[in-house]
């Protein structure tokens, strides 16, 4: 992977300007979802088997 | 020399990029767990075992890769691991297991009844539905593996992970209209039949299938010469 050496730096893409205000409000849904997806795969098969049974 | 590879005056040290990259696999393997819905809450754990380390070494000073790329590529991970084995239960034998035969079921009780009746009733098993086994198909044969592998070298900042991370989310997006629409297409038997319905469906499978939704306009603007080949 590549990376910079040096001090604690978060490395960033050189993208314009008005993509990085789209790439935080991006940022902000992706991590809704990633939590979203995290949470689902976690209690989905409890859920399932508590309400519905084994079939 | 792209903005990524750049050299600093002081260096991290060994133990934080080790650091690092210890936590990245931790990541990987984290978000691929998850995806198994059996082994969901191990995943979970590894998951952010994988991102205290990472965070950590970036205090240590190790120079990371950016925090959003990580999100958009290990939202590709987990929803691709979701679905792959998801799909691949409905197309293989292991819709016959007691475990792949409740999943299947209670998920056509919850939002698609084309998986609660006639489940395992022809030749191919799993659901009857020959235009849904089609794309079960697909998914499993050629989108999924593909999207894993593009995030793979997406986490790794690879100009390929880029490509192809663009090129299996428009395939994933355009088998998400064919999805939609051919659930529209059999209402009454696939909302109509199932205990929740649209509600239901919409909760546990139209989500994650919204991914290409955020991650394409992401894989679109970022500066490509951040990627090495």
């Amino acid at each position: 992977m590549p990376q910079q050496s040096g001090s604690a730096h978060e490395s960033e893409t050189s993208v314009a300007v008005p993509f990085r205000t789209l790439h935080k409000i991006l940022a902000a849904i992706a991590a809704i979802f990633f939590v979203y997806l995290i949470v689902e795969s976690t209690v989905l098969l409890p859920f399932m088997l508590m309400r519905f049974g084994w079939q | 020399m792209s903005a990524l590879t750049t050299s600093r005056a002081a260096g991290p040290s060994s133990d934080a990029t080790a650091r690092y990259e210890r936590g990245n696999v931790l990541f990987v393997l984290g978000c691929l767990v998850c995806g198994t819905v059996v082994l969901g809450p191990i995943g979970a754990v590894i998951l952010l075992v994988g991102i205290r380390m990472m965070r950590r070494a970036q205090h240590a000073g190790a120079t990371i890769r950016p925090w959003t790329l990580t999100l958009i590529a290990g939202l590709i991970l987990v929803d691709s691991s979701v679905n792959y084995l998801a799909w691949g239960i409905d197309v293989l034998w292991s819709h016959d297991t007691l475990i792949g035969r409740s999943f299947f079921v209670n998920y056509g009780h919850i939002g698609d009844g084309a998986y609660l009746v006639f489940h395992n009733a022809n030749h191919l098993g799993g659901t009857y539905l020959g235009g849904e086994k089609a794309i079960s198909i697909v998914m499993l044969a050629v989108i999924f593996p593909m999207r894993i592998a593009a995030a793979w070298g997406l986490l790794q900042m690879k100009r390929w992970g880029l490509r192809w991370s663009i090129i299996a989310n428009w395939l994933y997006f355009a088998i998400w209209v064919a999805y939609a629409a051919n659930m529209a297409l059999s209402f009454p038997i696939r909302f109509g039949l199932s205990d929740y319905g649209v509600l239901g469906w919409f909760l546990m499978a139209f989500l994650p299938f919204m991914g290409p939704i955020i991650e394409l306009p992401y894989l679109h603007t970022v500066n490509k010469d951040d990627f090495l080949e």
